[in-house]
């Protein structure tokens, strides 16, 4: 879970954080905002999602309940 | 740095002393006004006072007042604003049965004043990576921590001592890292949380002689979420974090929606003849941090403790860890 927000926060800074969208005026500051936050969103999802796979093999390949 | 730790000084006394001192007459008023609940991981029907939440509260606000006489910050008025309205909210569960989305969205409410005050930064900080700007998503971000660290910690407090076990323990490790950070205001502001997670952990420890109740638990989660986006450091202290996280997580996805435990049929932990505690195989209970410690066996309620201690001090290390990273950029 540390690797995963720590690969997430790589992703995050590296990728989305230059992200802009321009040519817009004053939405610019808007748009890029909305978009990143989409983007992040999505990549929580995919964190979550990761994590449930890895929940569910943990439980059948361990625990068994 | 010298007239810091005068402030530092006098606030963890205050922090420290104000619970220890307050719980003893706490716990009589409550006794004498019956307002019990049993323990149910006790043989005998003992039954355990609710809420320590005042006193939990009057020391956050007498410490953070000291510190606010010194540094006379918005962030301290954030703090205090933000535990107080947490409190309110876990009094008013304590004292009357909400639903499972009463606290959530109440909670998102505590976390105004930190907006209002303007005491939070749009930039997230990465360990290696740098900062990302995110003006938009940090409001989202400040409106979802405070439920977030609220619940979670609400959550773990299923055994005795473990909630403001746990706090001692992930606060602690937050000002550590906030000293690594060289943020030694904010570090010294946080500090009154782990001294009133030590004094409360005296009368909660195993055997309990009080709860915390919601609104014990609430106003510690909250004041270590609102410490978290004032203070700059979400990520370190979601790391701090990670076994409350994974519990609150593993109960989300087995339940799949938002329920409190007084809703729930099914249970997670049973008790063998010598009143250990074991995980059942029922599958409609939820799927807690608890029940996968005891899926290797059955343990005594201090055992499961130790573990969980175990794993906050992980945790914890952790977060210093990511601390260090944090000054380091790739």
């Amino acid at each position: 879970m540390w690797i995963l927000i720590i690969v997430g926060g790589g992703v995050l800074a590296t990728i989305i954080g230059p992200l802009s969208i321009t040519g817009y005026g004053n939405f610019d500051l808007l748009l890029t905002s909305g978009l990143k936050a989409i983007i992040a969103m999505t990549l929580v999802v995919v964190w979550i999602m990761i994590l449930s796979t890895l929940k569910n093999w943990i439980f059948r390949n361990e625990i068994k309940f | 740095m010298v007239e810091l730790i005068i402030p530092a000084i006098v606030s963890c006394i205050v922090a420290f002393f104000t619970v220890y001192a307050t719980v003893p007459p706490l716990i009589k008023f409550l006794q004498k006004r019956n307002l019990t609940v049993r323990d149910v991981n006790k043989k005998d029907n003992v039954m355990i006072v609710r809420p320590g939440g005042p006193s939990i509260i009057a020391g956050i606000i007498t410490s953070e007042i000291v510190l606010y006489i010194f540094f006379e910050t918005n962030e301290i008025l954030a703090i205090m604003i933000t535990s107080f309205i947490a409190f309110v909210i876990g009094y008013i569960d304590d004292r009357k049965v909400m639903g499972g989305w009463f606290k959530p969205i109440a909670l998102a409410i505590a976390a105004t004043p930190i907006i209002l005050l303007g005491t939070y930064d749009s930039t997230l900080s990465f360990p290696l990576f740098g900062s990302v700007h995110i003006p938009a998503l940090y409001l989202g971000l400040v409106i979802f921590m405070i439920p977030i660290t609220g619940n979670t910690i609400n959550s773990i407090d299923v055994l005795n001592g473990i909630a403001s076990g746990f706090m001692i323990i992930a606060s602690f490790s937050l000002s550590i890292s906030l000293f690594i950070l060289q943020n030694y205001e904010m570090a010294i502001i946080s500090l009154p949380l782990g001294f009133v997670s030590l004094a409360f952990y005296k009368y909660h420890k195993i055997p309990s002689k009080i709860f915390p109740g919601d609104s014990g638990a609430l106003t510690l989660g909250a004041m270590y979420g609102t410490i978290a986006i004032v203070g700059h450091v979400e990520i370190i202290a979601a790391v701090a974090l990670l076994p409350a996280v994974i519990n609150s997580f593993l109960f989300l996805s087995s339940m799949k929606k938002i329920v409190e435990h007084r809703e729930i049929k099914g249970k997670p932990v049973e008790h063998t003849e010598d009143f250990k505690l074991k995980a059942t195989n029922d599958k409609t209970a939820p799927i807690t941090l608890v029940r996968l410690i005891l899926a290797g066996g059955p343990l005594s309620e201090k055992q499961v403790g130790y573990v969980i201690f175990k794993l906050a001090i992980f945790s914890g290390l952790l977060a210093i860890i990511t601390a260090f990273m944090m000054r380091v950029s790739i």
